[in-house]
């Protein structure tokens, strides 16, 4: 429906973010295929090494049932995804999902119903986004401060909320919800929930960024913030929501790991806001904001499974596995530079031959 | 230094991987045919260092996934996964080095693997792929008491056994736990070296690990306890700090303790990551000696603070022991001959070990490590 | 003295003296001469840290890499120290000063010539630099008792109350002052980091300074990693430089440095340290409970950057009016 002023504000967009491309032709559809390439070839390579390697490792069932682990770090890329997108950042992810599990936790331990403690658990993330919002997008703190100090201050709030206890004991109904499985019980390929919940939740967030005024103008924002504001958008409220989007998912990860650990400690999800950031970043969103997709980041997200599943079963320790992913990283942006730069290159040569 | 070499190598081809993977993503065809290519020819080098340790398990876990018995045919390899709590912490190789040594005895092979960092949850991907790979036993020290039991409910579903090396966990999560020493001394323990290295009267503080730390939160409750039950009447615990096994942590907490307490007659640190952090604070400052250091570390990580007189005595206990119990309750678990509940087996070498009513297994004695005995110990 | 002081380091000099006041106002041994040098030591090596980072930041880039080349160099140090124990001092230090230049240069390389965004770059090289720590020990730890005398030395208080830590700490202040402010190069760095294109079309050597730069935050990186050894004798794996990075960026930004690069200073980003050390050191001095020791350093921190962006932008607002048109330089919001 917005094709008209999608392909008008693209090449500006492009004009911002790679200013040595900017005579890129179509920035649209095909660049977020483009942008999954990476992504896509480390699943493969991944998963034919992972198969080569260990007769274990193709075992759908298995693979499946790991994928509860990373549903959460998939919830929290999504919405990161939009805030990068705004040409934001938000570091405190991990911590708030922290002070949101402990919110769960205290409020079952306290007597609450389950399903009221985990609608509280998202209304604390929720409102904890917002906080990270009023500093950013009202007060005007640039946002990789602001929420490098919320970062530390969400974390304190989850020791203060804890202290040294472990909160467990959560009903049969709510604990190990990465167990429960649709479409086929026990059958050889289950669908585990939290995977479920992980595709519902991204297809909504791709329905909003590619289909409704708030995607774009979330592109627009992110793309050329003066310009997007001089055209009428008011992007302070832009950036604002998408950091509340950014709390509720944090709020909704603090349900899912908390029930996938049955327990809740202060210590929770420490350090998560880095493989978030970095499955949005493999999934080719740029982090300077202005381009970026919903679909390059669950792609992302399977890969650093694929390459962490397929290194785990060859018993590669964990720091190992760690710097993979970062090589992984750089060279998800370094190779197509590069090949585009020798290609140019090579196209230059033979016209002058 | 081989050994440096040989992880220099699989990291490189690791590396290569990686790149091989992205080098994919260029836009055109001839990119995505230049990798094909490349990646055909890092498999083999790949799986010839990877995959050594797999190619074994093979039969036996094709025996362990039909999910009917544990126990794994005699002549077949046992295979055994240790996951530490970190892979860089110097305290569980000896645990380590006690299982393999007596692995080859028991027909077993143990493999290490574990996270990058003493993180809750990142013990359990190392879990999940040695279910996947069907090994027979997993041995795990626990990060928390809590956030493994999932995991490792799944991993006795699927027919492995499973047993709590050095600390315990929630019962549910494992089947036997070994624990180095007697905790429940501990605590008389702990104040034995306080009451030794002070003469027995002042002030003093704890460092401890983490505040989640359960078997330290435990070994403190019981300082406390004793001292107010009057079994060192002069001493008085005047704080307790966490250094969460970090050494900027710990240093600072350390000079904040000396600072708070001019009269602080000793600190005493039951956690072998802290212990060397606050003996260094104290041997680069003026109140060394004034200020008396003990508590729990490996007799290697105290060396040169024995010897500078920074420490006149500290404790641990050998947890090499602790491997090789491990090695002997394993390989009894899976052939049937020890089961889990009160009773006891026989560890060749050691002698007769009990299981209690909470089906913990205590592996050895308290040490106490001085001047005059430190250079007898090399771990 | 009022040079140092600049009119913009006013707001957070005055967190650090009303930090200091109310700390000794509620304890006394807070003030005392041996916990001064205790903070001080406290952060000598946060200082070499944040003041390279400091210049990164200024060029509108940043370094997430840091506490990891710092573990290298650190280990690598301990690893020689171990294997040779005869190696001289100097060596040492050289090696420790090599192993983070290079992986400084590789960073500058990443970002200026490849044009791998600075913040993926280095979160990258994070990973990777921290695997080799891994790789280099052999999953390790080297234990104080094969750390030489003369490394430990560096820590240990000689005379008047004043360590080497503290000592190098200054001399890189100094000479980073020097360096901003006197010098050419100082200069083009805060002209690379307002404007990049513009830098560039005016014939600076951007890839140059940009590599320049990483080069020095490796090379102090690497300076830092001795002093890390000399600190805490025993280097282990997983935890040495752990999280460096983040500390260092929260004093930079504490400093008053503009994260979008152009500005930034040497007077400042000590000031931001100073803040970071007084309320480590003071938060523990007064047994302020631990669960909220972090809470409270998260938000005093917090209210002290909200509390210098608005005291800024009136500053600024007030210098523009006063000129009418002349816009300086706007902070990208």
């Amino acid at each position: 429906m917005d094709a008209g002023i999608v392909s008008s504000t693209a090449p500006s967009s492009a004009a911002v973010t790679t200013p040595r491309h900017a005579a890129r032709p179509v920035a649209g559809r095909l660049d977020g295929v483009r942008g999954v390439l990476p992504a896509a070839c480390v699943i493969i390579v991944a998963l034919v090494l992972g198969a080569r390697s260990s007769t274990h490792f193709l075992d759908a069932g298995a693979l499946l049932l790991h994928t509860g682990r990373y549903v959460e770090i998939g919830l929290l890329a999504l919405a990161l995804t939009i805030v990068i997108i705004n040409g934001d950042i938000d570091l405190s992810v991990a911590s708030n999902v922290a002070v949101s599990a402990a919110v769960l936790a205290i409020a079952y331990r306290g007597g609450a119903p389950i399903a009221v403690a985990c609608m509280l658990a998202v209304l604390t993330g929720l409102v904890l986004g917002l906080v990270n919002g009023v500093l950013v997008a009202v007060i005007g703190l640039p946002s990789l401060v602001a929420t490098l100090g919320t970062l530390a201050a969400y974390r304190g709030i989850s020791e203060i909320l804890l202290g040294s206890d472990y909160i467990g004991d959560f009903p049969d109904s709510f604990a190990e919800a990465d167990r429960v499985t649709l479409f086929g019980t026990s059958a050889q390929r289950p669908l585990p929930l939290p995977l479920v919940v992980l595709l519902l939740t991204a297809a909504a967030f791709g329905f909003l960024l590619q289909r409704t005024n708030f995607g774009l103008r979330c592109l627009l924002t992110g793309s050329n913030s003066a310009a997007t504001r001089f055209s009428g958008i008011s992007t302070w409220r832009v950036r604002l929501q998408a950091f509340a989007l950014s709390g509720m998912m944090a709020g909704a990860a603090a349900v899912l790991i908390a029930s996938r650990l049955s327990s809740v400690s202060a210590g929770i999800a420490t350090g998560m806001e880095l493989p978030a950031i970095t499955v949005v970043v493999l999934g080719g969103t740029s982090i300077f904001g202005g381009r970026g997709s919903i679909l390059g980041t669950v792609v992302a997200l399977f890969a650093v499974m694929a390459v962490r599943e397929a290194l785990a079963i060859n018993n590669v320790q964990g720091e190992t596995q760690d710097a993979v992913i970062g090589l992984i990283l750089i060279a998800s942006i370094l190779v197509p530079r590069t090949v585009t730069r020798l290609r140019s290159r090579l196209v230059r040569r033979r016209v002058h031959t | 230094m081989s050994g440096h070499w040989k992880r220099l190598g699989r990291f490189t081809i690791v590396a290569t991987l990686a790149l091989a993977a992205a080098s994919c993503s260029s836009d055109d065809d001839k990119g995505a045919t230049t990798t094909a290519s490349s990646t055909t020819t890092a498999a083999p080098s790949e799986s010839t260092s990877a995959a050594s340790t797999v190619d074994t398990t093979v039969a036996s876990s094709t025996a362990a996934s039909t999910d009917t018995t544990a126990d794994a045919p005699s002549g077949e390899t046992l295979q055994v996964v240790y996951i530490p709590k970190d892979t860089s912490n110097a305290y569980f190789n000896p645990i380590l080095e006690g299982m393999q040594q007596e692995a080859a005895g028991l027909n077993m092979e143990v493999t290490e693997v574990g996270p990058a960092s003493a993180e809750a949850s990142s013990q359990i991907e190392f879990i999940d792929a040695a279910i996947q790979q069907g090994v027979d036993a997993i041995a795990i020290s626990p990060n928390d008491p809590e956030t493994v039991v999932p995991s490792l409910k799944r991993a006795m579903e699927a027919g492995i056994t499973v047993i709590a090396v050095n600390s315990d966990m929630n019962p549910e999560g494992r089947q036997i736990a070994i624990l180095p020493v007697d905790f429940s001394k501990m605590s008389d323990f702990l104040l034995k070296l306080t009451t030794d290295v002070t003469g027995g009267a002042g002030d003093f503080a704890i460092l401890s690990a983490t505040v989640n730390a359960p078997d330290q939160s435990a070994w403190i409750d019981g300082v406390n306890e004793a001292l107010d039950a009057g079994k060192a009447p002069d001493l008085k615990l005047v704080d307790t700090v966490f250094g969460d096994d970090d050494a900027d942590k710990s240093a600072s907490e350390t000079e904040a303790l000396l600072t708070s307490y001019p009269d602080l007659k000793a600190i005493l640190a039951p956690t072998a990551a802290g212990l060397p952090a606050v003996a260094q604070v104290l041997s680069n400052s003026s109140q060394k000696g004034k200020v008396q250091v003990t508590g729990l570390a490996l007799p290697n990580s105290m060396k040169s603070f024995v010897e500078d007189g920074t420490v006149k005595e500290f404790g641990l206990w050998d947890p090499k022991t602790e491997g090789v119990v491990a090695a002997h309750l394993i390989a009894g678990l899976i052939d049937g001959s020890i089961t889990a509940k009160a009773g006891s087996f026989d560890v060749p070498g050691l002698g007769s070990r009990e299981i209690n009513a909470d089906t913990q297994v205590i592996a050895d004695e308290f040490l106490v490590f001085d001047a005059d005995n430190i250079a007898d110990f090399d771990f | 003295m009022k040079r140092f002081l600049q009119q913009r380091n006013l707001g957070i000099f005055a967190v650090v003296v009303a930090l200091f006041a109310v700390f000794s106002a509620i304890e006394p041994l807070f003030a005392t001469a041996a916990n001064v040098e205790r903070i001080l030591r406290g952060i000598g090596i946060l200082f070499v840290l944040a003041i390279g980072q400091m210049m990164v930041v200024a060029t509108r880039n940043i370094d997430l890499s840091i506490g990891s080349t710092l573990g290298m160099s650190a280990m690598a140090l301990a690893i020689v120290a171990k294997d040779h124990p005869s190696t001289p001092l100097v060596v040492l230090i050289l090696i420790a000063l090599a192993v983070g230049t290079l992986a400084g240069v590789l960073n500058g390389v990443l970002v200026a010539i490849a044009e791998v965004p600075a913040i993926i770059a280095t979160l990258g090289t994070l990973a990777v630099y921290r695997g080799l720590v891994f790789t280099i020990s052999d999953s390790g730890t080297v234990e104080a008792q094969f750390i030489p005398r003369a490394v430990k030395r560096l820590a240990i208080t000689p005379t008047r109350n004043i360590s080497w830590l503290v000592i190098t700490g200054l001399i890189v202040a100094v000479i980073a002052w020097l360096v901003t402010q006197r010098t050419l190069t100082g200069r083009r760095l805060f002209a690379v980091g307002s404007n990049p294109d513009a830098a560039r079309a005016r014939g600076l050597p951007v890839t140059g300074i940009t590599i320049g730069v990483f080069a020095a935050m490796g090379a102090l990186a690497g300076l830092a990693g001795v002093l890390y050894v000399g600190q805490y004798g025993t280097v282990n794996a997983s935890s040495v430089g752990i999280g460096f990075e983040l500390t260092a960026i929260t004093a930079v930004v504490v400093g008053g440095t503009n994260i979008f690069g152009g500005s930034g200073s040497v007077v400042g980003t000590i000031l931001g340290c100073l803040v970071i050390g007084l309320l480590d050191n003071g938060l523990k001095v007064l047994r302020v409970d631990s669960f909220w020791q972090q809470a409270a350093e998260g938000a005093i921190i917090l209210v002290a950057v909200v509390a210098d962006t608005l005291i800024r932008r009136r500053q600024e607002l007030r210098r523009a009016l006063s000129r009418r048109s002349g816009v300086a330089w706007t902070p990208a919001s």
